[in-house]
């Protein structure tokens, strides 16, 4: 049961950071029907670039609250620009070609980050500095880190506020409008480009935060990080219904909590023969079955033409 | 024939350049729109005066859509020029044109199913960059009670008709100046398109340009006072539209008598 407890709370957390990158694979599926493969490699950007401005900050003898917001605010905006800078460089000049195109071109860009990243930041795994003291709380038998509350909470928040920004906002409807029928946004006055463009700035964002996320809960990053952290998203994505922004929310908690469930239960139910070690196979399992099973996802409307 | 005005023999011209009125505030010259080198617009001339009630009629595939889609900026031209107010707006893209005042309600209606009644009527408005547009929203739903009564319904759930409703009131949201109407009766039940031709009477005696496009000539000429007909992508009669309703070859060809 301690176990039990103590996985629900760990695959909330993990939950939580999914949901916030799957919205970024979501967002930019739903306006362009485009799988931007690239957007994991955005969330390596912001918790390397994070990690960078941390320790140049707290070189300098910044405080760390400070620090970390500096850090926060730097790798937001960098993931954010650079972002719109894919968008406008590699996806736009092919918005009427097949839609191959712009896959093939997101593969390119994906390794063109990942081994850029290596460049600047070399393939090595970097440490966070020992700067974050995290307090443990013990609640029902399972231990609680601040630090998972505050990712669950900063989460929540942001997830709440995108979905307001999508719901209530003339931006919103904007952005719902240029999914559903870009020509005729075109007809309304909307600039459809502008609105492409804020739509990648938002989910570029929301993944350098869930980089940041990353590094703090697991204390390193690496150049290579936002591959599987990529593909799981995306899993989570077409878990909830890929092109719905509530179902990237639900997918991306839903996968965190098998992930979890399973690596901490899989030793005890296949009698030793496959250890934690094996946690990424769930992902991929969940993913094989929605494609079979239920391919529009959990939220999503079918749609044979887009899948 | 009998619902047409008297004849009238002061019109039907042949010329192609023809002009409704002196000081147009469109005016469209020698323009030429292609499919992948399939020509579908030859060299059309068209001037519409401020307020001006006119209609392009034509078979199908003589290029009617072509001209409004070219006119609202969603297809490129292969030659010619488009003034509005005195300005060039052919290089301009679609949203440009819209905040220029010109508005499209397109073939086919183009409501965003997925938005509700309410969403697209605001949407409406996005062209005027923060006016208020309470009034305008308050006009469409005392001319279309229908929307009213299904403002929170998704737009994909209405019927066709209703659909065009909301294309029009949507179109009026944005106050445009000149107000271009792809095909508005095409699938409609008769009441449903006399219902929305009263609604665009309405809209051109609040002094909006009106140019209307249509396979029910009839229909098309009885609402408006000039008009062109458009044939291989070439205009190939122009003049006042009681005067077009008696042309022989007008009747023959679109009029079927």
């Amino acid at each position: 049961m301690d176990i039990f407890i103590q996985q629900l709370v760990n695959g909330v957390v993990l939950g939580s950071i999914y949901a916030l990158v799957a919205l970024g694979y979501t967002m930019v599926y739903g306006i362009l029907g485009l799988i931007n493969f690239a957007h994991g490699d955005l969330v390596m950007v912001g918790a390397l670039s994070a990690l960078a401005l941390l320790k140049v900050c707290l070189a300098v003898g910044l405080g760390l609250p400070a620090s970390l917001a500096l850090a926060t605010l730097g790798a937001v905006l960098l993931c954010g620009g650079l972002g719109v800078l894919i968008e406008r460089v590699a996806y736009r000049p092919l918005r009427s070609a097949p839609k191959l195109a712009p896959l093939i071109t997101a593969i390119g860009v994906s390794i063109l980050i990942e081994y850029g990243a290596a460049m600047i930041w070399s393939k090595q795994y970097l440490a966070l500095p020992p700067v974050i003291q995290s307090t443990t709380w013990q609640l029902a038998g399972a231990a609680i880190t601040d630090l998972q509350v505050a990712i669950v909470v900063m989460a929540s928040v942001l997830m709440a506020g995108l979905l307001w920004l999508i719901r209530a906002t003339p931006l919103g409807v904007a952005m719902r409008a240029t999914e559903q029928n870009a020509e005729v946004a075109g007809l309304m006055g909307i600039d459809t480009h502008r609105v492409i463009a804020i739509t990648f700035l938002i989910g570029s964002g929301l993944a350098a935060l869930a980089g940041i996320m990353v590094l703090l809960y697991y204390g390193v990053a690496h150049y290579f990080m936002g591959f599987m952290l990529g593909l799981k998203a995306f899993t989570a994505a077409v878990l909830g219904g890929i092109g719905s922004v509530p179902g990237a929310m639900l997918g991306g908690l839903l996968l965190g909590l098998i992930e979890s469930l399973g690596a901490g239960y899989v030793g005890e139910l296949t009698g030793g023969v496959f250890g934690s070690n094996y946690r990424d196979v769930f992902a991929f399992i969940v993913l094989i079955l929605v494609l079979v099973l239920r391919p529009a996802g959990l939220l999503g409307t079918a749609s044979g033409e887009r899948a | 024939m009998t619902a047409l005005p008297a004849p009238d023999d002061r019109a039907v011209t042949d010329s192609t350049a023809a002009r409704a009125v002196a000081a147009p505030v469109l005016e469209v010259r020698d323009l030429h729109v292609s499919y992948g080198g399939v020509a579908a617009l030859k060299g059309v001339d068209l001037a519409v005066s401020a307020g001006a009630r006119v209609c392009v009629i034509g078979a199908n595939g003589a290029g009617k859509s072509s001209l409004l889609r070219a006119l609202a900026g969603l297809e490129p031209l292969a030659g010619g020029s488009i003034c509005w107010r005195g300005e060039r707006i052919d290089h301009l893209p679609s949203f440009e044109r819209a905040r220029r005042g010109i508005s499209l309600v397109p073939e086919g209606r183009g409501v965003f199913a997925r938005l509700t009644v309410q969403e697209n009527i605001r949407i409406g408005g996005h062209a005027r960059r923060g006016q208020s547009m309470t009034t305008d929203i308050d006009r469409v739903y005392s001319l279309m009670p229908r929307l009213a009564q299904r403002r929170t319904q998704l737009a994909g759930t209405l019927s066709g008709g209703e659909q065009q409703m909301l294309a029009i009131g949507r179109a009026m949201v944005a106050a445009p100046e000149l107000l271009l109407l792809d095909e508005p009766s095409m699938g409609l039940a008769p009441m449903m398109v006399q219902t929305i031709f009263e609604v665009i009477a309405g809209i051109a005696q609040a002094g909006v340009t009106i140019l209307l496009v249509e396979q029910n000539a009839r229909l098309a000429l009885r609402s408006t006072t000039w008009a062109w007909v458009l044939d291989g992508g070439r205009v190939l009669l122009s003049g006042d539209s009681s005067g077009l309703a008696d042309d022989p070859r007008v009747r023959a060809a679109y009029l079927g008598d």
